[in-house]
């Protein structure tokens, strides 16, 4: 029942040298090969760190946040997306069809709703308790072709430390929904220290709340349509650093191009 | 340098610490709790902590003796009853120091939640009668689709096993300002410790549970909704307890003395007996009566009751105790 908490000794596996971090993260750097590595409940094991370049060149020195980047499987995504709608449209038909031979009454109702349109239908239909809500298939489509308009789609979720957990949706989500171009390189630079907290796996649980969050407020309404919708991950996830700009009372993302309060990252001083 | 705040040095946010053993020298370090890594302040070399998966079990030595918990127990009695219950009338009967364990759960939340907010809403509507129209007020329900994101710091505890007269529900305000040790099973054998009988996937469930309703809005028809803890650790934490039973008028009472710092956590004072206004009204009226009527009359009831409760009670009693004894009970006090 017991696992002890044993203290090991921070050493390079490659070259022998000591590694050295910040006190809270779980990634470390060697003082001499420079190679990373990550604190895993299984013991170090190494890390590639990427580190994101955007199309400037930066004259001050920005704040290096590190962010899990995780490639979601779009084809499921639209399968998932499809069976949802399917079921739910399936399911709402079979209550209008109990509730016609409960009442009939309600005959002159239902068969009005075809001379309505798609969203006037929808309306009427929420009214009812029983029924659940879709969203509009429109709505769905444009917001699959815009998934799908993306080289590939990737969930950006924030790996530094915050005391503020609401920090991990809202600076993932600004990223997520921007989906942002930039070249990455594998970062072997001496003295960085990457201020991750976030395991890998723990990431990967955290893809299908900022994946929500980037969804407008008309979908996520439907709770019956998102409940069974599940991100797939395609590829493993990558640990890359992303510049910020510290201004007075917030971080300027240089790549998203967007401003947090920087309360929100409160450790960095 | 862009530097992380130490938890140590954030007054606002205390962390409890944990005393752990360098490997390369054997001294002795505490590390604040969430922090990975450390320097030793002895050899000087870098360390991280391995923190693997599972329960982790934590306990307090107690920092006051079994005498001063039963000194500040009298003295607490004392003063709750105000003098009636002294030192000279009670009997400690047995003092014992329990580590009683505790699930503690720490970690980070998220969650999603979508439904609909029920309200009601009073709504006039107009009837024709053959009088004419009314009108007439209609409790309404109206329901309106919600979704929204939840987000918060968890630090969850509860005890780990039922120990009756404990009067603690958690440690989590406690927990996070203690020196804490790692614990060892060797100490079962050595500690009087409570064993957990709450299993940690029960603990977990209890949790998670906990903060899903906390999250929950009232008076809403949920129709959807995923909850995630993340960065969470489950851990048993074992706080030092006196437990003290004392008699007191053939009676015995607990209390229950926080080992960390004296404080009386739950104690049981015996009752000031409540005077009977009825007892106080229909005795002295018998009495009185009895005097008036015949004045030996009274001696010879008095004979009477002083016979019967010695015959019921198949033994003799001194006739002045005999007397203390029943105007106790028929007026109560000490």
């Amino acid at each position: 029942m017991n696992n002890v908490l044993t203290l090991k000794r921070l050493v390079c596996k490659h070259c022998g040298a000591e590694l050295s971090g910040l006190s809270d993260s779980i990634t470390f750097q060697c003082k001499t090969c420079y190679r990373y590595f990550i604190i895993t409940p299984e013991g170090l094991k190494d890390i590639a760190v990427y580190t994101a370049i955007g199309k400037e060149q930066y004259k001050k020195q920005p704040l290096m946040l590190p962010f899990w980047l995780v490639e979601v499987d779009r084809k499921l995504l639209r399968k998932e997306i499809e069976k949802s709608l399917s079921e739910l449209r399936k399911l709402n038909s079979s209550i209008a069809k109990t509730r016609l031979e409960k009442n009939p009454e309600d005959e002159n109702n239902i068969l009005s709703w075809n001379l309505h349109t798609g969203t006037e239908k929808l309306h009427a239909m929420a009214n009812t308790s029983s029924h659940r809500s879709i969203p509009g298939s429109r709505e769905i489509e444009y917001l699959l072709s815009t998934i799908e308009s993306f080289k590939s789609f990737f969930i950006y979720i924030p790996a530094f430390i915050s005391r503020n957990p609401f920090a991990y949706l809202k600076i993932g989500k600004l990223l997520t929904k921007k989906q942002p171009s930039f070249e990455i390189e594998q970062s072997t630079l001496p003295g960085k220290p990457v201020m991750c907290v976030l395991q890998q796996d723990e990431a990967v649980e955290l893809i299908d709340f900022i994946f929500f969050a980037t969804l407008p407020s008309s979908i996520l309404k439907c709770g019956d349509f998102l409940n069974p919708i599940s991100l797939k991950v395609s590829g493993s996830p990558r640990l890359v650093l992303f510049p910020f700009q510290k201004r007075t009372n917030s971080l300027f993302s240089l790549i998203g191009e967007f401003s947090v309060s920087s309360s929100l990252i409160v450790n960095v001083t | 340098m862009d530097k992380f705040i130490d938890g140590e040095n954030n007054s606002r946010n205390p962390r409890e610490t944990f005393g752990v053993t360098c490997p390369s020298c054997g001294g002795s370090l505490r590390i604040t709790e969430g922090q990975r890594s450390i320097q030793c302040e002895y050899c000087f070399s870098n360390l991280y902590i391995a923190n693997p998966p599972g329960v982790k079990s934590f306990f307090l030595k107690p920092r006051i003796t079994a005498g001063k918990a039963k000194l500040e127990a009298l003295r607490w009695i004392s003063k709750k009853s105000n003098g009636r219950v002294k030192a000279k009338y009670t009997s400690v009967v047995e003092h014992k120091l329990v580590h009683v364990p505790f699930w503690r759960m720490r970690g980070r939340f998220i969650g999603w939640i979508c439904g609909e907010e029920v309200k009601l809403k009073k709504v006039e509507t107009n009837t024709s009668t053959a009088r004419g129209e009314i009108r007439r007020q209609v409790l309404k329900q109206e329901s309106t689709p919600f979704s929204k994101f939840v987000s918060r710091n968890v630090d969850w505890s509860a005890p780990a096993c039922v120990i009756k007269h404990l009067g603690m529900q958690g440690i989590s305000m406690k927990a996070s300002m203690l020196k804490w040790e790692i614990f060892n099973h060797d100490f079962k054998t050595t500690m009087n410790i409570a064993l957990p009988t709450k299993s940690a996937k029960t603990a977990k469930r209890d949790a998670l549970r906990h903060i899903i309703n906390l999250a929950k809005p009232s008076g809403a028809n949920i129709r959807a909704s995923r909850f995630h803890l993340f960065g969470s650790n489950l851990s048993i934490y074992y706080f030092p307890i006196y437990l003290l039973r004392y008699k007191f008028k053939d009676k015995i009472y607990i209390i229950t003395i926080d080992g960390n710092n004296g404080n009386i956590i739950r104690a049981e004072v015996p009752g000031r007996k409540k005077l009977n206004p009825t007892t106080f009204f229909f005795i002295p009226a018998v009495l009185a009566l009895l005097t008036e009527t015949y004045f030996p009359l009274l001696f010879i009831t008095v004979g009477c009751i002083y016979i019967m409760d010695q015959l019921q009670g198949n033994r003799i009693t001194m006739p002045h105790l005999w007397l203390k004894y029943r105007l106790q009970k028929w007026f109560g006090g000490n």
